[in-house]
C-alpha cells in the first residue's frame, strides 16, 4: 500500500513530474543531487522560439514545488539503493549535511563576510561565489549552503572561522548538523529525471577550448546574455571585456562525430539560433553560424531561424577545422561547402554548441535502480509499452534527457507522461487540507501596497524602478512601496507576505510581468497572508512597456508610473471575492483512435477513470495501420497496435469505433458530447487526439502520373514486398516547411529507414532534401546507415519549395528529376523510375474547434497552453491536447504527449470536484428593467427570464453556465449587471489614470484577456519595438466594452482609442465566449458613426482583431495608432498656439 | 555563369563505388577535409578534397587537375567527423583516370619503370645492391637470420637516402643483430604504384612480393621507408597475419634499446626536432617510436615544431608527388624547415627517404646554412663509439 512516488532529478522534467503527481493527489519525493531544483532550464537566459525568459517560466513552477505540501524535496541527495517491486519499493536516500537550518531568511549577510572565494557552477565558473550562498535566486529550497569542502571549517572538529554564523541574524548556521544521513522511504513507483551533461569540448583540441578565454561553450554565453550572469546581460569578451564584433556559432561539436557521440544532440541548432539572434539584438554586428543541417524541427522553429536570418545572421554549411588564436582574435579555418571555398576568418568570439551526453553517475545509478542503459549510455526504452518512458523495469520510469537529448517541451511532456504511469501503481491518493490563516480584518478601507519588480535587468534595465516607487508613494490610499529583484522568487514572495502582514496592506499591486503568467503565483501570496486572493492587481511593466521601449528609457518609465496608477485606482475599488466548488464529473473522452488516443484512453483508465474513445473508422490505430515499422525504431508498427489494444482492453476503455462525435459543448468538469450513433456522453474532461492527415500532394503531376506516389503509399509497396522499380528517388519536404506550414518532423526518419530499405533489396536510391533533420534517438544511425549502404542524398535550394527547385523532364521515354545540388554545386539530372513524394502533416478538418472554442496556431494545428510548458494542454481547461493534433510529430512524441494529456486530465479528475472563478456576472435585481436584452445576447443562454418583460427584476442568472464574459453588462443600460474584478468603476477608473497626464499624446486600448492581450504580451516576449504611447486596459472579453468607456476616454482628451479583440472573419471566430466578439464588431460600428457625428476623426476610433499569435501584428498597429495620436496631439498644439 | 551539368549515371556511380570500396558514402560533406588539407597553406585556391569526395558518393568524375594534388598525408583523415577513408578514395578517383587512359602527365613513365626496373627511378635492375658493396651484407636465410632488413627503392638508389642504409647496417652490426638482404633480388614494394592509384597494378605486385617473402621464409623485417612499411602492414594479401610481421626500423630500434642490445654511448650534443612522417603518425599512429631513440642519445635535446604527431606537416613527397613538379612557394617542406628554424633546432630529423629528400631540397632553394635534414638513423650512428 503507498500513495508515494520517488522522482530523481529536479530538473523541469522532474518538476513537471512532481507537480502532476502531487497535483493528482500523490505523495511525491523529489531527490536532488544540487542545492536547488530547476536543473539547466534555470541556467538559461531565454527559449526558442518564443523568447520567453526561461527562469521567469520556470520559477513559477519551481516555487510551487517547494509550496507544494504533497512534495518533499531532498536536496543535496542521492538514491544509493531500491529493492522491492512495483508498488512497493524500498529506497534508500543519502543526503549531505547543509550546516544551515530553514531559519535561514537569505539576508545574504552570511555571503558578505566569507572569506572563501570559488568560481559559481551556475554561471560556468564565469563568476564568483563564496563558501555560503545560494546557487540563484530563485532557488528551491530557499535556505543557503555551507560549501563544506571550501569551507574553512573541518566539522564538527574544529571551528577556525566563525564569520557567517557570527553574522547570522536568525543563527541559522549549524556546524553541528551531520555532514551525511541515509533516509529511507517507501514508494509505489519511480520516475527517473536526471537529465544530462555536456560535453567537455577539450576533448577536441582543434577547437582551441581552454587555450583561448573567448572561446566559449553554448552555456557559458547563454549566462553571458543572462541579465543575471556575470556581465550584467552585456555580450563581453573574458579576454579584454571589450564588445565582440564578430560572433561565429559551431554547431555540432561533438555530435555527429563518430570520434565522440554520433548521434545529433537535438536542441543545439535551435539554441544556437537563438543565441544569433540574441547576439545581434545586443549589438554585435555580424553573427556567423556553421552547421550541417538545422534541424529546426517544431512548431515555429523554420519562422524562427527565417526571422534570425531577416536579422542578418549568416547561416553557412560547414564545420571548422581548427580555431586557433591570432593576434587579438581568434582565425578559424573552414570550408564554406555550397562555395567550395576554404576560409580563415578572424573572429572577436567563437561558441561551440557541444553536444549532449548521459550523465556521469548515470550507470551507476542505472545498476542501483536495476535498469538497462542502450549503447549510447542514455536509459533504454520498452516502446511498446510507453515510448521511451518505459524503463526496462516494471514501476521504473523515464522522463527527459535521460533518456536521450530532448527539447524543453519534450521533456514536459514526458514528465507529465511519466507521471501519468507512475500513478496507476498507487492504492491510494493523499489531500492536504489547505493552509489555515487568519485571515485579515478591516479590508474595506483600502490599504495598498505596491511592489516593483526588476525582473534582473529586463525591467530596471530601461525602466527607472526607483521613480517609480517614488511615484507609487504619492497616490492615494498607499501605504508602501516597494522595489524587488525578483518578486516571483520563493523568499521575495515570503518577503512581500511579510510586508503586507506588517503594513496591514488589503490591496496589492505587483508591477512586473504578466498576469497570464504569474498571477496564480502572487494570488498564493495573498492567501498565505490572509488576503482574499481578489485583492490583488498585476501590472504587466514588463512585456508591455521595458521589453517593447528599450530604446526610450524615459518615455518607458514613464508609462510605468502610468500603468501603476492606473493598477492602483483598480485596486482601491476591488472587493472580495469567492470561488465556488462545482461537481465534476469524473470520466473523461478521448476522441480520435490513433495512436496518442489510444495511448491517452489506456493511461486515464488505468488510473481508474471511465474513458471514453470515439474513433471514426472501424479499426483504432489511426495512421499506424499504413505503417510498416517505425522508424527510427526496429518496431513493427502492427506489434506496437497489438500491445496498445490489449492495453486499452486491459484499462477497460469504453471503445466506440465506426463513431463519430456530432455535437460537443459544455465547460470543465461538465461537458457534453452527443455521438452520431445518438449516444450522448457526460464527461468532465476531453482530450483531442484527432491527428493530422497526410499532405495531398498537387506537385509533380501525382493526380496523373502512377509513377510519382507519396510516401505512405511507397509504405504499402514495402509491406507487400513489392518494388518493382529499380531507380527510387525521394522528393524531401512536399507540403512541409513552406508558408505557414512548418517542419513535419516525423518525415526525414521514415524517409530514410523507407531508402535503405530499398537499397538493401538493391534499388539505385536517391533522396532530394533541404536539411536531413533526423534529430530523435537512434535516428542519426539510420541515416548513417542508409548512406554507407549506398543512398545518395542531394540537397536542394533550402528557401524554394521543392516544386520550384526540382522539375521533372522526360527524354527518350526515360524520367529525370532535375534540380541544383548545393553540394556539388551543380546542375545534376538524375534517371528515375520511380518518384517518392515524402508529405508532410496537415491540420486535421473537425468540428471540434468552432464547438469548443479552441485556437490553432498559424501552422492550422491546435494551439498548445503555452510552447514550452503547456504542451499538452489547451487555453480552456478541461480539454487536453495528444499526438500530432497538437503539431506534427513522430509516434514516440506523440506517445509522450498522449501521456501527459492523460496525466493532466487524471489530476483534473481526481478531486471530483472543480472550482468556478468568481468572475461570472452578478444581477442586481432593483436595477433590472426588464428589457431582456441581455438575454438576447448572452451566448451560453445563462441569462433567464423569469418574470414579464418590463418588470423589475425579471431575469436571473445561471451561474454554472456564465463564463464571465460580460456582453450583458456592456448590453445592460442601467448598469443592473456587474462584472466582478471588470466593474464599471474599475474600469473608468484606470481609463482616468491612464489619461490623466498629456491624453492627447496617448492612445487607449482595449484588450481581452484570451487573444489580445496574449498578443501583447508576445510581443514582449518577441522583443517587438513600438511607440510608447499606448495604455492597455484588460478585460475578459472585448464584448465587455460599453460605450461609456469609449465617451470617457475621448471626453477625458484620449488621442485615439483602439479596440482590440480575438479574430472574428467571416468563417469563424477565435473569441473563447461563443462568438461574443460579434457584438464588440456590432457595437464598435454604432460608436463609430455617433463620435464622429460628434466631430471624432474616424481614425481616433478603431477596432483590430489581434490573435494570441500576433505579437507582430500588434507591434504594427500600434505604430499606426501613433502615427495617429502625433497627428491629433499636433493638430491640438496648431489649435493652442492659434 | 554557366552551370555544369552533370548526369548521375549508375555505371559511374558503381565503378567508384567499387574503386573507392564506397569509402566515400558516409560522408556528411562538412568540408573539414578541405579546411585541414595543407594545400590550403600555400594555395590561393584550396583543394576542395570535399568536392571529389561529393563526387566519388554520387559518381561523378571531377575534373582531374588537382586530383593529382594529393599527398595522401591523411591530415584530413585525422579530424574527419565521420572516419571516411579519404585517401582510399583518392587513389579510386586516380584509378578511373587510368582506366580513361588518361591519367597525369610523366607518371606513365613512373609505372613502366616499375615495371622494367623493379624501380620508380629508372634506374637499372643490377644496381639495386650497389650502395652496399664494401658492407658485406649477407643475403636473408632464415635459417641464420632473425630479420630482414628491407631497403626499399629510394634508400637503394637515392645517393642520399644510400647514406640511410649505410647507417642502418652499421647500427644493426653494432647491436649484434642477426640479419640479411635480399640483395639485387629485392622486389619493389609497389608503394608509389598505390599511392598513384594504379591499384590493379599494385595487386600484381604485392602479390609478387609476398610470395617472394614467403619463399625466402621472412617473417620478421624491418625497413626505413614508412611508406613500404605501410604496404606491408595494410595493403598486403597477408597483412594484418603472422606470416609478415612488417616493422618500421624505429620500433625495432626501441626493442633493441629496451633489450639491452643497442646502446649509444657517445653523446650528441645536438638540439634536434623531430619531423614525424605522415605514413608513420597517421597512417600508423607512431608517433612514440623515433622520439623514445632520440631520447636514448646521450646529449640530445629534443624540441618540438608548432606541428607535432597526427598534426605533422607533410613534406609534400607522399602521393606520387616526389615525380611530378610543385611549383616553388607551393612546397609543404618550405614551411616544415621555417617551422624546424622557429623552434630552435639544428637539426631537423625524420624518418623518412622521402621526407629527407623533400626538406633538403627546401634547405638548399632557401640557402639555409644553420639548419641540416638527418634521417634518425644517421643521428643514431652518431652516437656509437
Amino acid at each position: 500500500m503507498s500513495d508515494s512516488v520517488l522522482v530523481i532529478g529536479g530538473g523541469i522534467a522532474g518538476i513537471q513530474a512532481s507537480l502532476d503527481l502531487a497535483g493528482a493527489g500523490a505523495r511525491v519525493i523529489l531527490v536532488e543531487r544540487e542545492a536547488t531544483i530547476g536543473g539547466i532550464m534555470a541556467v538559461l537566459d531565454k527559449n526558442f522560439p518564443t523568447l520567453d525568459c526561461s527562469i521567469c517560466i520556470e520559477a513559477p513552477k519551481m516555487s510551487e514545488v517547494d509550496l507544494h505540501p504533497n512534495i518533499e524535496i531532498l536536496s543535496l541527495s542521492e538514491v544509493v539503493s531500491v529493492n522491492g517491486k512495483a508498488g512497493a519499493f524500498q529506497v534508500q536516500i543519502r543526503q549531505r549535511g547543509r550546516f544551515v537550518t530553514d531559519e535561514c531568511t537569505r539576508c545574504g549577510d552570511c555571503t558578505n563576510v566569507c572569506p572563501v572565494v570559488l568560481p559559481n557552477e551556475y554561471d560556468s565558473g564565469m563568476a564568483a561565489r563564496k563558501a555560503i550562498y545560494t546557487p540563484i535566486p530563485q532557488s528551491a529550497p530557499g535556505t543557503y549552503i555551507i560549501d563544506i569542502e571550501h569551507c574553512l571549517n573541518t566539522p564538527p572538529n574544529y571551528l577556525p572561522c566563525d564569520r557567517c554564523y557570527q553574522a547570522c541574524p536568525p543563527k541559522s548556521i549549524d556546524f553541528l548538523m551531520p555532514p551525511e544521513q541515509t533516509l529511507e522511504r517507501e514508494v509505489a513507483s519511480i520516475i527517473v529525471a536526471v537529465g544530462y551533461e555536456l560535453f567537455d569540448p577539450r576533448k577536441m583540441k582543434e577547437y582551441g577550448y581552454g587555450s583561448h578565454p573567448d572561446i566559449l561553450t553554448a552555456m557559458e554565453f547563454e549566462r553571458l546574455i543572462n541579465s543575471a550572469g556575470p556581465t550584467g546581460g552585456e555580450i563581453l569578451r573574458p579576454s579584454d571585456g571589450k564588445h565582440p564584433k564578430n560572433l561565429l556559432l559551431v554547431l555540432c561539436v561533438g555530435s555527429r562525430d563518430q570520434r565522440h557521440y554520433r548521434y545529433c544532440s537535438r536542441f543545439c541548432c535551435m539554441y544556437s539560433i537563438k543565441h544569433a539572434y540574441q547576439a545581434l539584438d545586443h549589438g554585435v554586428e555580424n553573427v556567423t553560424a556553421l552547421y550541417m543541417d538545422i534541424r529546426a524541427y517544431g512548431k515555429g522553429f523554420d519562422n524562427f531561424w527565417q526571422r534570425t536570418q531577416d536579422m542578418g545572421a549568416k547561416f553557412v554549411r560547414g564545420r571548422p577545422s581548427s580555431i586557433q588564436t591570432h593576434d587579438s582574435s581568434l582565425r578559424v579555418t573552414y570550408e564554406d561547402v555550397e562555395r567550395a571555398t576554404r576560409l580563415q576568418e578572424d573572429y572577436d568570439m567563437v561558441v561551440l554548441a557541444n553536444a549532449v551526453t548521459p550523465s556521469e553517475g548515470l550507470p551507476d545509478l542505472a545498476k542501483r535502480l536495476g535498469i538497462e542503459l542502450d549503447e549510447d549510455g542514455f536509459i533504454k526504452a520498452e516502446e511498446t509499452l510507453g515510448g521511451l518512458v518505459t524503463t526496462t523495469r516494471p514501476g521504473i520510469y523515464a522522463a527527459g534527457c535521460v533518456s536521450g537529448p530532448k527539447d524543453i517541451p519534450d521533456s514536459v511532456s514526458e514528465g507529465s507522461g511519466a507521471a501519468a504511469l507512475a500513478l496507476s501503481h498507487l492504492t491510494s491518493r493523499y489531500w492536504p487540507e489547505p493552509p489555515q490563516v487568519e485571515p485579515m480584518e478591516d479590508i474595506e478601507v483600502p490599504r495598498v501596497g505596491v511592489f516593483v519588480c526588476h525582473c534582473g535587468s529586463n525591467i530596471a534595465g530601461v525602466v527607472d524602478v526607483e521613480r517609480v516607487v517614488e511615484y507609487a508613494q504619492t497616490l492615494p490610499d498607499v501605504v508602501y512601496a516597494d522595489h524587488q529583484m525578483f518578486s516571483c522568487a520563493g523568499n521575495t514572495q515570503i518577503e512581500i507576505e511579510e510586508s503586507i502582514k506588517r503594513e496591514k496592506i488589503n490591496r496589492v499591486v505587483i508591477a512586473a510581468c504578466s498576469p497570464k503568467t504569474h498571477e496564480t503565483i502572487f494570488k498564493g501570496v495573498l492567501i498565505r497572508s490572509g488576503l482574499n486572493p481578489y485583492l490583488l492587481v498585476m501590472s504587466n511593466i514588463r512585456n508591455m512597456d521595458s521589453w517593447v521601449h528599450k530604446f526610450d528609457k524615459e518615455a518607458a518609465t514613464v508609462k510605468a508610473m502610468d500603468m501603476v496608477s492606473m493598477a492602483v485606482e483598480q485596486a482601491r475599488l476591488l472587493t472580495p471575492l469567492e470561488a465556488s466548488l462545482l461537481p465534476l464529473t469524473q470520466s473523461a473522452l478521448v476522441i480520435g483512435g490513433g495512436i496518442a488516443g489510444m495511448t491517452a484512453a489506456a493511461a486515464l483508465a488505468h488510473q481508474g477513470f471511465e474513458t471514453h474513445l470515439v474513433e471514426k473508422n472501424t479499426y483504432l490505430g489511426g495512421l499506424l495501420n499504413q505503417l510498416d515499422n517505425i522508424a527510427p525504431t526496429d518496431i513493427q508498427a502492427h506489434k506496437l497496435l497489438v500491445a496498445k489494444s490489449l492495453d486499452v482492453v486491459d484499462a477497460r476503455v469504453n471503445v466506440h469505433t465506426n463513431t463519430e462525435v456530432e455535437t460537443i459543448s459544455g465547460v470543465v468538469g461538465n461537458f457534453n458530447a452527443r455521438l452520431n450513433t445518438a449516444e450522448e456522453l457526460n464527461v468532465g474532461a476531453i482530450i483531442i487526439a484527432t491527428g493530422a492527415s497526410p499532405y495531398l500532394p498537387t506537385e509533380f503531376g501525382y493526380e496523373n502520373n502512377s509513377r510519382v506516389i507519396t510516401n505512405l503509399e511507397l509504405e504499402e509497396l514495402l509491406t507487400n514486398g513489392t518494388v518493382e522499380f529499380e531507380r527510387v528517388t525521394f522528393i524531401a519536404c512536399v507540403g512541409s516547411r513552406q508558408g505557414n506550414k512548418g517542419c513535419s518532423r516525423y518525415c526525414c526518419t521514415s524517409m530514410i529507414n523507407q531508402a535503405l530499405q530499398l537499397r538493401q533489396m538493391g534499388k539505385k536510391v536517391r533522396v532530394a532534401y533541404k536539411d536531413i533533420r533526423t534529430y530523435s534517438r537512434q535516428a542519426e544511425e539510420i541515416y548513417e546507415k542508409a548512406m554507407r549502404s549506398g543512398v545518395q542524398f542531394f540537397r536542394y535550394d533550402a528557401d524554394r519549395p521543392p516544386q520550384e527547385a526540382i522539375t521533372i523532364h522526360q527524354n527518350n521515354g526515360s524520367t529525370y528529376i532535375e534540380l541544383y545540388d548545393h553540394l556539388l554545386g551543380a546542375d545534376v539530372r538524375i534517371p528515375t523510375d520511380l518518384i517518392v513524394l515524402v508529405v508532410g502533416l496537415t491540420p486535421q478538418e473537425d468540428n471540434l474547434s468552432e464547438q469548443l472554442k479552441l485556437s490553432r496556431s498559424e501552422d492550422g494545428f491546435y494551439m498548445e497552453l503555452h510552447p514550452k510548458l503547456g504542451p499538452a494542454e489547451t487555453a480552456t481547461q478541461g480539454i487536453y491536447l495528444a499526438g500530432t493534433a497538437q503539431g506534427a510529430k513522430d509516434v514516440r512524441e506523440s506517445i509522450a504527449q498522449a501521456m501527459a494529456a492523460a496525466a493532466k486530465t487524471g489530476a483534473l479528475l481526481a478531486r471530483g470536484k472543480i472550482e468556478k472563478e468568481p468572475l461570472t456576472a452578478i444581477l442586481v435585481p432593483e436595477l433590472c428593467k426588464g428589457c431582456m436584452r441581455c438575454v438576447r445576447v448572452c451566448p451560453f443562454s445563462a441569462i433567464e427570464q423569469i418574470g414579464e418583460p418590463g418588470e423589475i427584476g425579471s431575469v436571473r442568472v445561471i451561474e454554472a453556465a456564465c463564463m464571465g464574459c460580460g456582453t450583458c453588462a456592456a448590453e445592460c443600460a442601467f448598469d443592473a449587471i456587474i462584472m466582478p474584478y471588470f466593474t464599471k468603476e474599475q474600469i473608468l477608473a484606470q481609463i482616468d489614470a491612464a489619461l490623466a497626464e498629456n491624453p492627447a499624446e496617448k492612445c487607449l486600448v482595449f484588450t481581452c484577456n484570451w487573444c489580445s492581450y496574449a498578443g501583447a504580451d508576445l510581443a514582449g516576449i518577441e522583443k517587438r519595438q513600438y511607440p510608447p504611447s499606448s495604455r492597455i486596459i484588460r478585460t475578459m472579453c472585448s464584448a465587455r466594452l460599453e460605450e461609456g468607456f469609449v465617451t470617457r476616454a475621448f471626453e477625458k482628451g484620449a488621442g485615439a482609442v483602439l479596440i482590440t479583440g480575438c479574430r472574428l472573419t467571416e468563417t469563424g471566430s477565435d473569441c473563447h465566449y461563443n462568438y461574443a466578439n460579434k457584438f464588440t464588431a456590432q457595437r464598435f460600428q454604432r460608436w463609430q458613426k455617433k463620435f464622429k457625428r460628434q466631430g471624432i476623426d474616424l481614425e481616433r476610433l478603431q477596432l483590430r482583431w489581434i490573435s494570441a499569435a500576433e505579437g507582430k501584428e500588434f507591434a504594427e498597429k500600434l505604430h499606426e495608432m501613433d502615427e495617429v495620436v502625433k497627428r491629433y496631439a499636433g493638430s491640438q498644439g496648431d489649435k493652442v498656439s492659434m | 555563369m554557366p552551370q555544369t551539368q552533370y548526369l548521375i549515371d549508375d555505371y559511374t556511380w558503381e565503378k567508384l563505388l567499387e574503386l573507392t570500396d564506397g569509402a566515400a558514402a558516409v560522408c556528411f560533406q562538412c568540408g573539414v577535409c578541405t579546411a585541414t588539407c595543407p594545400w590550403g597553406l600555400v594555395k590561393q585556391e584550396a583543394l576542395s578534397v570535399r568536392s571529389y569526395l561529393r563526387g566519388a558518393q554520387v559518381g561523378i568524375q571531377k575534373d582531374n587537375d588537382n586530383l593529382w594534388l594529393c599527398t595522401t598525408c591523411a591530415q584530413c583523415e585525422a579530424y574527419c567527423p565521420r572516419g571516411v577513408r579519404i585517401t582510399d578514395v583518392f587513389r579510386g578517383l586516380r584509378y578511373l583516370t587510368w582506366e580513361q587512359k588518361h591519367p597525369h602527365k610523366g607518371l606513365s613513365n613512373l609505372l613502366w619503370s616499375v615495371f622494367w626496373n623493379n624501380n620508380p627511378w629508372e634506374q637499372p635492375p643490377s644496381q639495386r645492391n650497389k650502395w652496399g658493396q664494401n658492407l658485406n651484407i649477407p643475403i636473408f636465410n632464415p635459417e641464420q637470420h632473425e630479420i630482414l632488413y628491407y631497403v626499399g627503392c629510394t634508400a637503394s638508389y637515392d645517393t642520399r637516402a644510400q647514406k640511410i642504409a649505410r647507417s642502418m647496417v652499421h647500427l644493426l652490426n653494432v647491436a649484434e643483430v642477426s640479419f640479411g638482404t635480399l640483395g639485387e633480388d629485392e622486389p619493389c614494394s609497389g608503394e608509389e604504384v598505390l599511392s598513384v592509384g594504379h591499384t590493379p597494378y599494385f595487386r600484381e605486385i604485392a602479390n609478387h612480393c609476398a610470395q617472394v617473402f614467403s619463399d625466402r621464409g621472412i617473417t620478421h623485417l624491418i625497413t626505413t621507408d614508412p611508406h613500404s612499411y605501410d604496404v606491408f602492414q595494410h595493403h598486403y594479401p597477408n597483412s594484418g597475419r603472422s606470416n609478415l610481421l612488417p616493422h618500421h626500423y624505429t620500433q625495432y630500434f626501441v626493442n633493441l634499446l629496451e633489450d639491452g642490445r643497442l646502446q649509444f654511448n657517445k653523446p650528441v650534443e645536438r638540439k634536434i626536432t623531430f619531423h614525424d612522417p605522415c605514413y608513420l603518425s597517421r597512417h600508423n599512429s607512431e608517433i612514440k617510436a623515433p622520439r623514445q631513440v632520440l631520447d636514448a642519445i646521450p646529449g640530445v635535446e629534443l624540441v618540438e615544431m608548432k606541428n607535432v604527431g597526427v598534426d605533422t606537416l607533410c613534406c609534400g613527397g607522399g602521393g606520387g608527388r616526389m615525380w611530378l613538379e610543385t611549383e616553388v612557394g607551393e612546397r609543404f617542406s618550405d614551411l616544415r624547415v621555417k617551422e624546424a628554424l622557429e623552434c630552435g633546432a639544428d637539426i631537423l630529423a625524420t624518418a623518412c627517404p622521402y621526407c629527407v629528400t623533400c626538406l633538403e631540397d627546401s634547405l638548399k632553394s632557401q640557402g639555409i646554412q644553420t639548419l641540416s635534414v638527418m634521417d634518425i638513423a644517421e643521428i643514431a650512428a652518431l652516437a656509437l663509439e
